[in-house]
């Protein structure tokens, strides 16, 4: 499991981790055993705390013994009076946020392999929040971005200018889901008496995306070994005095890909 | 032959002839697909054709405009390759077929692209000769410009009518080109006589007056000449592949090498061809099978003792007795039949459906569909039950007809699927796929009549000159979406404190919120099962 990998980062940022589920004590003592999980996984039989957080899976029928009882599946980033910071949850049940994407998004640093490249005016630090990924994988293509001494970008939704932008390219088996920009700040160009949302200071774009994890996805991913995700930045930068030529910077991800997991415990 | 009605109609035709039997099942509940459509860009004027190129863009010929257009499929961005200037848009005519070498952008000095356009032949300002040409263009993937024009055959028969106009690069790499028969004697053509299957003399060849390759298909080498290996028809080896076409608007050739052709029909019989060199197909003398139903060939320009000229016209069955009128039996010529026709219908079919009475729009509401295009449906991963099938976009219907072929790829198998999730009130004009397959991009008319969602007659068309994209929605996805509800909703929102619980953990240890808690906070997440 992904979350074993992170244990030891996020442990140093004093968070705990802790998954829920249905299933019984024994069943949990083989998984962890098998995948060597050290994080408690704590056994909810009858579903009631599930119940309890209001992520009781409704849509599924009684009658079906071996998914009744599920719930939502999601994640909450909790504080340590238990006060819910941040949550992921996701509308297709296939689909997994992996932690590296979630603290991605929530600023954090994360431990993985990053190409540095030297655009006009900005300096951007690019890196996917994941190596390896599996259909269903939800994980975030992060760019750093570094404006240089006295230069602003201009933020989404700017007119007259070129906000800065993201662009993924369309490929087989990648949904490209929503981008994350911080909060602009204000830009006041007297000269103009203009204001304006611009990035001065540095800042994350992560981008989600997700592998699909429909059964035709599956059989089309089952031989192939890596993905490479490509995208054009856009942006135009200014300084006080002058305007650059809006940029346009091709930027590419590689990431290895392996197949969903189906061992079932042993009984 | 024999011949395979619409199951419908062949409970109206009692002892039909042997229906040809199904290789294998027609797919079931195909028309089910599912597909998510979006609008790529809008404002193209006329597009013709679509091809996705090696650099992942849609290229597009603009009719009327009279522009090579490459779209960036993801956001619609357009980029103009190349306004041609000498392109005449007149009636059916401006910038037509395109294909694109198999080199372009290999590396191999091969950066090539093929065009097919109308033009104004004689130099005199005052007078309009149309005429056709196929133009040879380099692409500089710097500028993302096409230059350097190369005229590759000109002097080609153009019109008012049936231009027909479609141009691919076959696995010989040669050019094959489509000319329809110009409308010859119908509508405003009517006392012209059809020449679709009169071919040219040695000497005609050697003057290069291509005025009879009317109701062809040409095949001509990259640089314009007469292939060496072309068809012998009538003792002269010419440009001319096939004969006896009507308005040929969809060529393609699939992965094995075979060549398909779509052809507009009159008021039955659009056909689906399996072209092979040398065959006639045998109008105007035979409109899809040769079996005497709905179809005669009326020869106008052949009115005896009364001047055609004098005739106002009318379409089949009703004739003036002055024209001579041939049964489709009466002609003993060799012929290919089709592989498909939309549709055969009985004699004595009503061609004025009361849903078209408004506008007198009759036409809208006859067996045909309209085929302007033919593309080749062939990924194995693509969408489920698709592979190997022939895809033919409709200006009627504003849908795509899919087409199973058989193994052999000789013929269809089952009935053509209308596709009616694939519809919208549109003239769909060319169709193309994203190389997985799971992506079809169209493109549609500026404007013009098509059908509504009732089957009648609409004037209006809902996407002009547009690019849309039906991408494939794997259906277990789609089964699986209406029932949930938000998620986002569920359970204890950002700010809000969860409640505690004690359980146990994999060891058996009893457990609480507060004793799993470190330091600075929980991660916690709650999944579906560790057993499967």
């Amino acid at each position: 499991m992904e979350l074993q990998g992170r244990l030891e980062g996020l442990k140093q940022q004093g968070l705990a981790v802790a998954a829920v589920s249905y299933d019984p004590v024994s069943v949990l003592a083989d998984f962890a055993a098998r995948r060597g999980i050290a994080f408690p996984l704590v056994s909810d039989p009858g579903s009631l705390t599930i119940r309890k957080y209001g992520l009781f899976n409704t849509t599924v029928p009684e009658s079906n013994q071996q998914t009744y009882g599920i719930p939502f599946p999601g994640t909450f980033m909790l504080n340590e009076r238990g006060v819910v910071t941040s949550r992921f949850f996701e509308q297709a049940y296939q689909e997994r946020n992996t932690v590296a994407s979630m603290l991605a998004r929530l600023g954090s640093r994360i431990d993985v392999p990053a190409t540095k490249i030297s655009s006009p005016q900005i300096e951007i630090t690019s890196f996917a929040t994941d190596t390896t990924v599996a259909p269903g994988t939800h994980f975030s293509l992060v760019l750093d971005v570094r404006p240089g001494r006295g230069i602003h970008v201009y933020a989404p939704g700017v007119s007259g200018y070129k906000p800065i932008a993201l662009a993924v390219e369309q490929q087989p088996w990648v949904v490209v889901k929503g981008a994350q920009y911080p909060a602009p700040e204000d830009y006041h160009f007297k000269p103009l008496n203009e204001h304006v949302k611009v990035y001065q200071q540095p800042f994350r774009i992560a981008q989600d995306v997700a592998l699909d994890a429909s059964t035709e996805a599956q059989a089309a991913l089952k031989d192939v070994s890596s993905l490479t995700l490509k995208a054009t930045l856009t942006y135009q930068a200014c300084d006080e005095r002058i305007c650059f030529s809006p940029q346009s910077v091709p930027l590419t991800w590689t990431v290895a890909v392996r197949q969903l997991d189906r061992e079932r415990a042993r009984r | 032959m024999t011949r395979c009605l619409p199951a419908v109609l062949a409970l109206v035709v009692a002892g039909a002839p042997g229906c040809r039997l199904s290789a294998a099942p027609q797919t079931t509940g195909a028309s089910a697909t599912r597909f998510e459509k979006r609008v790529v860009t809008t404002g193209l004027e006329n597009p013709f054709q679509i091809v996705w190129g090696p650099d992942d863009h849609l290229w597009i010929t603009e009719r009327t405009a009279g522009r090579v257009t490459r779209v960036r499929p993801a956001d619609g961005s357009k980029t103009v390759a190349i306004a041609i200037g000498d392109v005449l848009a007149d009636g059916p005519g401006g910038l037509l077929g395109m294909a694109l070498d198999p080199g372009l952008l290999k590396g191999t000095a091969n950066d090539h692209v093929y065009v097919a356009y109308t033009y104004d032949s004689d130099a005199d300002p005052k007078t309009v000769s149309p005429r056709t040409k196929i133009v040879r263009f380099t692409y500089d993937p710097r500028t993302h410009t096409l230059g350097s024009a190369k005229d590759i055959l000109t002097g080609l028969p153009a019109g008012s009518d049936h231009q027909g106009g479609r141009l691919v690069i076959g696995p010989d790499r040669k050019l094959y080109f489509t000319i329809g028969d110009l409308g010859a004697n119908q509508l405003a053509n009517f006392c012209n006589p059809n020449r679709a299957q009169i071919l040219p003399t040695v000497a005609q060849v050697d003057k290069r007056d291509w005025s009879l390759y009317v109701g062809k298909i040409l095949r001509l080498n990259p640089d314009g000449s007469i292939p060496s290996d072309n068809p012998t028809l009538g003792g002269v080896r010419s440009h001319i592949y096939s004969y006896g076409h009507r308005n040929p608007q969809g060529l393609v050739f699939a992965p094995d090498g075979k060549l398909y052709e779509s052809e507009h029909g009159p008021n039955t019989d659009d056909e689906v061809n399996l072209i092979r060199a040398g065959a006639n197909y045998g109008w105007p003398h035979v409109a899809g099978y040769r079996d005497d139903q709905s179809y005669a060939y009326a020869n106008w320009s052949a009115s005896k003792d009364v001047p055609c000229t004098s005739l106002t016209y009318t379409a089949y069955p009703e004739v003036p007795p002055s024209v001579p009128v041939q049964k489709e039996s009466a002609w003993n010529h060799e012929f290919v039949p089709p592989i498909q026709t939309f549709r055969t219908v009985p004699t004595g079919y009503d061609f004025k459906n009361p849903k078209c009475a408004e506008r007198e729009l009759y036409y809208q509401c006859w067996p045909t569909a309209a085929p302007s295009s033919l593309a080749v449906y062939t990924a194995k991963n693509g969408i489920p039950g698709w592979d190997h099938s022939l895809l033919m976009p409709s200006l009627k219907h504003g849908t795509v007809y899919r087409m199973q072929l058989d193994v052999a790829g000789t013929a269809v198998v089952g009935e053509p699927d209308e596709n009616m999730r694939l519809k919208t009130v549109n003239r769909y004009r060319d169709v193309t796929m994203r190389p997985d397959g799971l992506a079809l991009f169209i493109v549609t008319d500026v404007g013009g009549n098509t059908q509504d969602a009732s089957g009648r007659p609409a004037a209006k068309v809902e996407n002009s000159g547009a690019i849309l994209e039906f991408r494939y929605v794997a259906a277990q996805q789609a089964a699986a979406a209406p029932a949930l509800p938000d998620v986002q909703k569920l359970g204890p929102q950002v700010g809000e404190r969860v409640p505690d619980f004690a359980l146990n953990d994999q060891h058996g240890q009893p457990r609480t919120l507060t004793s799993l808690t470190g330091p600075k906070g929980l991660v916690l997440v709650f999944y579906r099962s560790a057993d499967w």
